[in-house]
């Protein structure tokens, strides 16, 4: 117990800053390192430990640790993170013509509504780490999923170890100073796609040098970032520039691929859409045997069976919460209330699945759950709020990929698990007020106006929400989700009948689509390097991955002093 | 709401009496020691010390020296080349139309009210048609958002217009919560009817598409005023502007003239649809045709230099193979170094472009995916020989007469334990009358994400004999590929199996 107060205090510490430095990001630059928060953590931790107490952690208090500070890096997601979203909404267009209530976004003071409501949604979305630790055993031991964030958490949390060693500080450093010469840089982009549109108008292509992803990259399995790479230059250099030939969406000369991806946003969701209904029914069909006898298991034991309960009545009563509050404009018909609960049920057990092979699920999925309420014919923004992952807060598919990612690292460096799931979901809620606090703080003190974070930028995303929450005209194109649907029978079909695209995994390949090819290309860079270290050897390989996940703790520590130089006025 | 609210702050009840309850019962549970990690095998730094210092000296051959430099050229060459054979941009958008020819010129940058004019006038002097001005803009889409007390909603365009306002600022109603002075509430049709010409053909920018749908920034986001309040209001200090309005037709072939340094964009609008002519340079067929003619030229030279490289690469395939790397370790050899010619190519070609202004183009593009190509394809695919021995199945079954079952038990131990391929991490022996039951957890000793568990299950059938059973399954912390990990679990089992081997032919009792 005292090394549990000890790691609670340590985590405390860590989330208090990390909460600050995640919702700064978010604030003035619009991104946020909270995903990769496990695997940066345990280095903080470890650094701590040594400065404050004078002591090395087991590798499961460091865990316990991180954990506690990871709780406060994932609430900014859901609190200040949504709270600036939000507040960027009511910014662009009226709130009472969407119905968006005062006690989502800043418009003075904070009010116990603020509040009530965003730990209300840090609750709800805990519903999936319950989830997550209801079918652990079904996803890591069952379908031997690899779950790449966890296994890099624990990676990071071991080489941390030995730290002092000249060969990981070196690594780590590298990481830190690249990121650090990046930021303030700015992250160089080679676009051609401006003048791809004169040859095949919707054809994007670039080349950028975000070392994150780069290094993230190389932590995933190789079928999975060669899978990525795949679905991202396909998407960029083949679907698209069909589905603009097919006039779904307008491509121009001299738009870049930030415009493309704009232009083409309500084509590709629906690509998506149609993919996932496919994806989910084959996955659900093919793994219907196992999948219900952990469901016989879990229902059987005492403590998953609480949990699953727990879970879903919290979903449950957060999507009849959408038909309950109706604001001014809103209105969710309550006949559909089980199909929404269904369909984020689905979609929390298919993020988890594909977590365990791809490591994020970023929002990949998310859009079938926009689709529904969307046919449900909901109006105004609360049914959205509320039951949608994608454009609203609670959160349940996240918590559940992030859970699970928690439960594989718990595995692997022999922490407690219930002890671990426990702490991370005390912790979020725990910090959600105060990182709540930080965004509202940050919005009184620099508003809207940061000159980093170009409001013009929202214009598209403001855009689209605000025709979803009107009906949602033109939000979804039915035949380009055809052609996503299409598409996966092709991926299975070349994945069945090519032997050198045997391991590719179709959910790497839908990650891959939602990627920008500046990403994508950093995804098959890092396959090519997996490719030739593999071929050196797998203690070569492994070395590259024990080393990736330093490097990638050193890149994340390197944001967060660009983000405090930032806050200072330094750069 | 209070009942929202009721259920709200049950929510959270009953989430953090869950998340307590886990806490509280997680503290009972043990931690688990690992093991195992503190093997990071040491040769990996010199295996990369080999691998760098044959890649020095492949690349300090005349022939990698050839590649980069073919490439380099090529590629600036198709900068060269590319820059003369670009053409501008133009799209038609057919929705955008009205009854009398207008002509909306966008100016690349913003000048002085009488620049402007000057400067049209002198453009369109050679124009045989009739024309007139009809408006002189000035539109900005602002960096930092203008915030206004008594305005709910920041300020992101400022549109300033010739003959309009007298001196007040125009805002939509819907953005400003009280009168304030300079600034005015109107209605959105009459803030359009500054904003868009005859109601169709916007002056204001567009900010992206969604769909087919052009984008516009929202109307409560937009100032409208005079060219003096506007150019003052962003910090000039005389009249500017950067959009004109020309009334009659203009014919497009004169305006494409004149797209360059002056003017950015043009607008030709008509009954039919508005013609849209960019300054945007895009790459014309022209342009493609010749990145396929270079990349021919490219694969020429690069295929010989690369062939003449293939003794020196054999001859390192085989030294890597004396040192230890696997048998296709060299045939990566060739990989890496078109990988590292080609960027040591791109670094030289964008440190030229950089210096002179060099463009990228979809010739490079073109030029660098055939280099690759072609590269790889004179690369030997195997440079060793890999061995093609059946695996072992993860199960067998095998029935053994005149067994000792203890004896038997005792050899199986022995053989998982004296293994030096293998790190046992755990190892459970259960003994019964007639049954005997092995499991062990091993780890590649080559590797620390590696391994393979075992299960031997000894059972006595009738009097003298037994049926010895195996089960093993192989494991990795990463996904090794399937191969790999079969091969790790044979070398496991051909222990045991020489063991039964050995007591089935009798040479054990």
């Amino acid at each position: 117990m005292p090394r549990l107060k000890r790691a609670v205090i340590v985590g405390t510490l860590i989330g208090a800053v990390m909460g600050f430095v995640d919702t700064y990001g978010y604030a003035v630059t619009g991104y946020t390192t909270a995903e990769l928060s496990l695997v940066i953590t345990p280095v903080l931790v470890m650094v701590v430990y040594r400065l404050l107490m004078k002591s090395v952690p087991s590798p499961s208090e460091q865990l316990l640790a991180s954990l506690v500070a990871v709780g406060s890096s994932l609430s900014t997601t859901i609190t200040s993170g949504m709270y600036i979203t939000y507040t960027m909404l009511a910014a662009m267009v009226d709130p009472g013509v969407i119905g968006l209530p005062q006690w989502l976004y800043y418009s003075g003071p904070l009010t116990p509504m603020h509040y009530l409501f965003y730990i209300f949604a840090s609750a709800s979305s805990l519903s999936g780490v319950l989830l997550a630790y209801a079918f652990s055993e079904h996803f890591i031991s069952k379908e031997r999923l690899h779950y790449p964030i966890g296994v890099s958490a624990s990676l990071s949390i071991l080489i941390s170890r030995a730290v002092s060693s000249k060969e990981v500080a070196l690594v780590f450093a590298a990481g830190l100073v690249t990121e650090l010469l990046l930021g303030v840089l700015g992250f160089p982009l080679l676009d051609l796609t401006p003048s791809l549109q004169g040859i095949v108008p919707g054809m994007a292509f670039a080349v950028g040098t975000d070392v994150l992803v780069l290094l993230l990259a190389l932590m995933l399995p190789l079928s999975v970032t060669a899978g990525v790479a795949l679905g991202s230059i396909s998407m960029f250099l083949v679907i698209l520039p069909i589905m603009a030939f097919a006039g779904f969406f307008a491509a121009f000369p001299g738009m870049g691929v930030y415009d493309i991806v704009s232009s083409a946003a309500p084509t590709m969701s629906s690509f998506i859409i149609g993919y996932v209904i496919v994806i989910t029914a084959f996955y659900f069909l093919n793994y219907r045997g196992v999948f219900l006898s952990s469901l016989r298991f879990i229902v059987k034991t005492r403590e998953t069976r609480t949990s699953l309960l727990i879970a879903l009545t919290i979903q449950l009563l957060t999507i009849i919460l959408a038909a309950v509050i109706i604001t001014h404009n809103s209105y969710f018909p309550p006949a559909f209330i089980p199909i929404v609960f269904l369909v984020s049920f689905l979609l929390s057990i298919v993020t988890m699945r594909m977590v365990g092979e791809t490591g994020t699920a970023s929002q990949a999925l998310l859009p079938l759950g926009t689709a529904t309420i969307l046919a449900s014919g909901a109006r105004g923004a609360m049914p959205y709020v509320l039951a949608d992952p994608y454009t609203g807060v609670p959160m349940p598919q996240f918590m559940a990929g992030t859970g699970m990612n928690v439960i594989k690292a718990t595995e692997k460096v022999g922490a407690p698990k219930r002890l671990a799931v426990g702490l991370l979901g005390l912790s979020v809620l725990v910090f959600a007020p105060l990182t709540l606090l930080y965004g509202h703080v940050l919005l009184s003190t620099y508003g809207i106006s940061s000159p980093r974070l170009n409001l013009s930028r929202w214009i598209p995303i403001v855009a689209w929400m605000s025709s979803l929450y009107s009906g949602g005209e033109g939000s979804i194109v039915v035949p380009a989700a055809i052609v996503g649907a299409i598409t996966f029978f092709i991926v299975l079909a070349l994945t069945r009948s090519l032997k050198s695209l045997a391991g590719l995994s179709a959910f790497a390949f839908l990650l891959g689509t939602t990627l920008t090819p500046d990403m994508g290309m950093l995804f098959a860079v890092a396959a090519l390097i997996k490719f030739i270290a593999y071929r050196m050897g797998t203690d070569v390989y492994e070395a590259l991955l024990a080393y990736a996940s330093v490097a990638l703790s050193g890149a994340g520590a390197g944001i967060m002093i660009t983000t405090v130089m930032s806050a200072l006025g330094v750069v | 709401m209070e009942v929202a609210a009721s259920i709200m702050a049950i929510i959270v009840a009953v989430a953090l009496a869950a998340f307590i309850a886990l806490i509280i019962s997680g503290t009972k549970e043990k931690e688990r020691e690992v093991t195992g990690f503190s093997r990071i095998d040491r040769s990996v730094g010199a295996k990369l010390e080999l691998m760098a210092s044959i890649l020095r000296k492949l690349l300090l051959t005349p022939s990698a020296l050839i590649i980069v430099l073919t490439l380099a050229v090529a590629l600036a060459g198709m900068a060269v080349l590319s820059s003369e054979s670009r053409s501008q941009s133009a799209f038609v958008v057919p929705v955008i139309k009205v009854e009398n020819n207008l002509t909306l010129i966008k100016l690349a940058n913003t000048a002085p009210v009488d620049d402007v004019l000057n400067a049209i006038e002198s453009l369109l002097s050679n124009t045989t048609s009739p024309y007139h001005i009809e408006g002189i803009y000035l539109v900005k889409v602002v960096d930092e958002p203008i915030r206004v007390e008594g305005v709910r909603t920041p300020k992101l365009v400022v549109v300033g217009v010739d003959n309009c306002c007298n001196g007040v600022y125009l805002i939509s109603c819907e953005a400003l919560d009280s009168p304030n002075p300079p600034f005015t509430c109107v209605n959105e049709d009459e803030l359009k009817g500054y904003l868009y010409v005859d109601g169709v053909l916007p002056v204001i920018p567009i900010e992206a598409f969604i769909g087919n749908k052009p984008v516009f920034p929202p109307l409560t986001s937009v100032i409208v005023t005079s060219l003096d309040d506007a150019s003052r209001l962003l910090g000039y200090e005389e009249p500017v502007a950067n959009v004109v309005l020309v009334g009659g037709y203009l014919p497009p072939s004169t305006m494409r003239e004149s797209l360059g340094k002056l003017v950015s964009e043009v607008w030709v609008v008509s009954e039919k649809g508005a013609l849209i002519l960019t300054s945007e340079s895009v790459s014309s067929l022209k342009e493609v045709i010749l990145a396929v003619f270079l990349s021919i030229a490219v694969a020429v030279v690069v295929s010989s230099a690369a062939r003449s490289m293939t003794p020196r690469v054999g001859e390192v395939a085989n030294r890597l193979m004396i040192s230890g790397f696997p048998s296709w370790g060299g045939a990566i050899i060739y990989y890496v170094v078109v990988m590292l010619c080609s960027t040591i190519a791109i670094a030289v070609y964008s440190g030229v472009a950089i210096m002179f202004g060099l463009p990228a183009s979809v010739g490079h593009l073109i030029l660098v995916g055939a280099f690759v190509l072609t590269a790889l394809a004179y690369t030997p695919r195997t440079t060793g020989f890999v061995g093609t021995g059946r695996a072992e199945a993860d199960y067998f079954s095998v029935r053994i007469d005149g067994c000792v079952i203890n004896k038997l038990l005792e050899d199986v131990i022995s053989a998982i334990r004296r293994t030096e391929f293998f790190v046992i991490e755990e190892l459970t022996i259960k003994r019964g009358n007639d049954k005997a039951f092995v499991r062990s957890k091993s780890i590649f000793s080559e590797t620390w994400g590696i391994g393979v568990d075992i299960e031997v299950l000894i059972s006595s059938v009738g009097e003298t004999s037994c049926r010895v059973e195996v089960r093993a399954s192989d494991w990795s912390i990463e996904e090794i590929s399937a191969s790999l990990t079969r091969s790790v679990r044979s070398l496991a089992l051909s222990r045991i199996r020489s063991v039964i081997e050995l007591w089935r032919l009798g040479y054990s009792r």
